[in-house]
């Protein structure tokens, strides 16, 4: 099981999704992606969307640094 | 994928029905449109957006004023030349991504089982009866899936064969209508939108076909009548005793008789 940690903050939406759906695309089943999104409309929609695709969220924390850590669990 | 075409493409890969998947078997995909006209017009823009990877225009027509109405590919500016030059220059505009590959000649018995092989789909925007029979003897000898399209006035046809699997034109057809029978080019207006309808309906057949994705009208021909706006869906079987696609069916191409016509 590996983990990749992918910054995509700053990448405005739908753009980040399609980035999200092309790193889970390239995983093996339940390996983990650490995510860094944006605030607003990137933490309302893309862990719903995430979760649609059949994929697992298991965290959501917002970062000292700007923004949100999400974790993801392939399926 | 590069960062460019994830940006591009980004609108089809969130969809869960298209993905990353069906885009790279976008990107991956052949598609030949025969003729650049009223059909061939939106198939044309809409294929190239989407990123099909290499599209075929075929057309010996030069862009003419009487087009414009319809022809949405085409331009005042582009009235003489080629048609299919100037539908790779908007398809290139729109898609620098993509491959075009253009066929400035009628399409006959003779030419159309070399230009239709090296493509997975293909979109019958033509304009006669002749040309749409060649393309569905040639598409079922050759096992290739296609759409068929034809607008008239107010309505729109269409459907989608996937040869030896589902009823061809010619189990729903037979053969064209006698020549005296069609309408004269003098009395068969168009409204120029249906084209758009019609073509996009083709269009989105095509990306279903490539992708895999939903279900096709095959066995199914889609009428609609755009004065009304209802649409209809009808139904057919292959006809096992179809003259073009049954075993005793067709071995060899034939030209079907067209309807010549000066008036432009």
């Amino acid at each position: 099981m590996s983990r990749i940690i992918k910054d995509f903050r700053g990448i405005k939406c739908p753009i980040n999704f399609a980035k999200t759906k092309i790193e889970l695309s390239q995983m093996n089943k339940d390996d983990i992606l650490e995510l860094y999104i944006d605030d607003g409309s990137a933490i309302n929609n893309l862990p719903d969307s995430v979760e649609k695709e059949g994929h697992k969220v298991l965290s959501k924390e917002k970062e000292k640094t700007g923004g949100w850590k999400i974790i993801i669990q392939k399926n | 994928m590069r960062d460019d075409q994830i940006e591009r493409y980004a609108r089809h890969i969130i969809l869960q029905d298209i993905g990353v998947d069906g885009q790279l078997k976008l990107l991956n995909s052949k598609v030949l449109i025969i003729g650049a006209g009223g059909l061939g017009s939106p198939v044309a823009l809409y294929l190239a957006a989407a990123g099909v990877g290499t599209i075929g225009i075929a057309d010996a027509d030069k862009v003419d004023l009487s087009n414009l109405q319809r022809q949405v590919i085409h331009t005042t500016n582009d009235i003489g030349i080629p048609k299919v030059v100037s539908a790779k220059q908007k398809m290139l505009a729109i898609n620098p991504d993509i491959i075009i590959n253009t066929y400035e000649t009628f399409i006959n018995k003779t030419n159309i089982l070399d230009i239709i092989k090296e493509y997975d789909f293909i979109i019958d925007g033509c304009d006669n009866f002749a040309t749409k029979f060649l393309i569905n003897d040639a598409c079922v000898l050759t096992n290739k899936p296609f759409s068929h399209g034809g607008i008239l006035r107010f309505s729109g046809q269409t459907m989608t064969v996937l040869p030896h699997k589902s009823a061809c034109y010619a189990c729903v057809f037979n053969e064209p209508p006698p020549l005296q029978s069609t309408p004269t080019c003098s009395s068969a207006g168009v409204l120029g939108t249906i084209a758009g309808m019609l073509g996009t309906i083709q269009a989105t057949e095509a990306i279903k076909y490539l992708t895999n994705c939903g279900e096709l009208l095959s066995n199914k021909l889609l009428i609609f009548d755009a004065l009304s706006m209802d649409f209809d869906k009808i139904n057919f079987k292959k006809n096992e005793d179809c003259r073009v696609c049954s075993k005793h069916g067709i071995k060899e191409l034939q030209d079907y008789e067209i309807q010549e016509c000066d008036l432009k």
